[in-house]
């Protein structure tokens, strides 16, 4: 166990430096209007974080974030649920969750600005609208592939709904459920920072829009890598070990 | 009593009629064992009796309210413990009782363990530990002793033995092992190939304490049920 985590975080410290390397090389190679050097991105996420002005914005954006994590996996884990359980509702919902991923975002983000304006909602609705099918899509895998043998044990020994729903329904999903979130989780990012760039002015979207205006590449991969040091925040703290 | 009148189960798909008018009788604190050839159809009869098949020709009524059973399968859920896995299946905790019969089927230190760190006996006394802890009128075996050695399942049937005698559970013990039959029945039901039939049923009147698979009596009811299978 030692020696795979040592291996995994080997690894990770390989990519990191091979990145860092190439960004590096390629700085030296174009002007910082097209590659910005590492100091630059560094002294400018170290700017945000000492600026109130500028810190607050994160905060925005991570409500978002939340709000459209929330709903869109709330709703999509209904959405399964139902599909997983009910062979003539999947057979009708089916169809629909296929049309809601061929959809571009981009074109439910138009409707959702005439519907609600140009503020952080229409963000946060093409984000439920992505993460809702994904996470649809994994809780019905999980559940038509749970064990009927274990379901066939909790009627025999007439398990209460609940307790089969908590102790067999739930455990034997988590996989399913696991990679769902996985996927919605990074799909979210970024679909919500896209969504502000296009919709509004406040949030990282927004400040994205400001330094795309004024030329800033560094200000732009400064603010992306909160973005995945966000993606890297929720992801820890939402894994769940597997059991002992 | 279990009361199984001219049971019938066809399985439509593959049109393959397995039991044929089957009609059976256990009472309250009986241990009846069901031996046949393989694919007769024995465990279909214990899945209906338990309620999991539904669709089937006759009729079982029951005045047993709690029916455990034992698959052949351990069907334990690989997240939890052993001592999880066991007070399950009952609605108060009794975590004394589960641990007393976590003792009994010698699995008494590994109550933390998960299913995964056991053997496959281990395992399958979770399973026995799980169903005698539901705490049943009648219990259904389906070749539960089949992963364990011989000491473990003998020590298994002085077990079902001593839950008859304590707790009035009634049996409906499936096996192909013929020397377990023949220690732990009270009567012996033996079925035909396909589609099955009941051909004979011996009352074994040995008393339990003084059954010796060796002993000449236990040899003439071994002989007798080898020549009925392999009519």
């Amino acid at each position: 166990m030692v020696f795979t985590m040592t291996g995994k975080n080997r690894a990770k410290i390989i990519a990191f430096i091979f990145v860092m390397g190439v960004w590096w090389i390629f700085s030296f190679i174009y002007p910082p209007l097209v590659v910005p050097t590492i100091p630059s991105v560094c002294m400018k996420i170290f700017e945000i974080f000492t600026h109130a002005d500028l810190l607050q914005i994160i905060p925005v954006t991570v409500l978002r974030l939340v709000t459209s994590l929330a709903l869109g996996t709330l709703s999509g884990f209904a959405v399964g649920f139902v599909c997983g359980i009910s062979r003539i509702l999947r057979e009708i919902i089916e169809p629909i969750i296929g049309v809601l991923q061929v959809i571009p975002p981009v074109a439910l983000l138009i409707l959702a600005i005439l519907w609600f304006g140009f503020n952080g909602k229409p963000a946060i609705f093409i984000t439920v609208m992505a993460i809702s099918p994904t996470m649809a899509i994994s809780v019905q895998h999980g559940i038509l592939n749970i064990d009927p043998n274990l379901m066939e044990m909790g009627r025999t020994f007439r398990l209460k709904k609940r307790s089969v729903f908590f102790n067999i329904l739930i455990p034997s999903i988590r996989p399913s459920l696991a990679s769902g979130w996985r996927i919605s989780l990074g799909l979210a990012c970024k679909t919500i920072v896209m969504g502000e760039v296009l919709t509004t002015p406040t949030g990282i979207g927004g400040a994205l829009s400001q330094a795309r205006m004024n030329l800033e590449p560094e200000t732009v991969i400064a603010w992306t890598v909160i973005i995945l040091f966000i993606f890297y925040l929720i992801d820890r703290i939402t894994k769940r070990k597997p059991h002992a | 009593m279990l009361e199984i009148n001219t049971f019938s189960k066809i399985y439509s798909e593959k049109e393959l009629r397995v039991l044929d008018h089957i009609s059976l009788q256990v009472h309250p604190s009986e241990i009846v064992v069901l031996t046949g050839p393989s694919g007769c159809g024995k465990t279909t009869l214990l899945h209906a009796v338990s309620g999991n098949i539904r669709h089937f020709e006759g009729t079982i009524k029951t005045t047993f309210n709690k029916i455990g059973f034992v698959f052949q399968e351990d069907r334990l859920l690989e997240w939890k413990t052993v001592l999880e896995n066991v007070t399950l299946v009952a609605q108060e905790g009794k975590r004394d009782r589960a641990m007393e019969l976590l003792h009994e089927v010698g699995l008494e230190g590994f109550e933390n363990y998960y299913p995964r760190d056991l053997s496959g006996g281990m395992r399958q006394r979770c399973a026995i530990a799980r169903a005698l802890f539901y705490g049943s009128d009648i219990l259904l075996l389906d070749e539960p002793f089949r992963s364990l050695d011989h000491k473990l399942s003998r020590e298994m049937l002085k077990l079902i033995h001593k839950i008859r005698t304590e707790e009035k559970t009634a049996v409906l013990f499936v096996t192909h092992d013929i020397d377990e039959a023949v220690l732990l029945a009270d009567r012996i039901i033996v079925l035909t190939k396909q589609p099955a039939k009941i051909t004979a049923q011996l009352q074994i009147l040995t008393n339990v304490e003084k059954r010796n698979p060796d002993s000449r009596k236990s040899l003439r009811y071994k002989e007798q049920i080898i020549s009925l299978l392999e009519e």
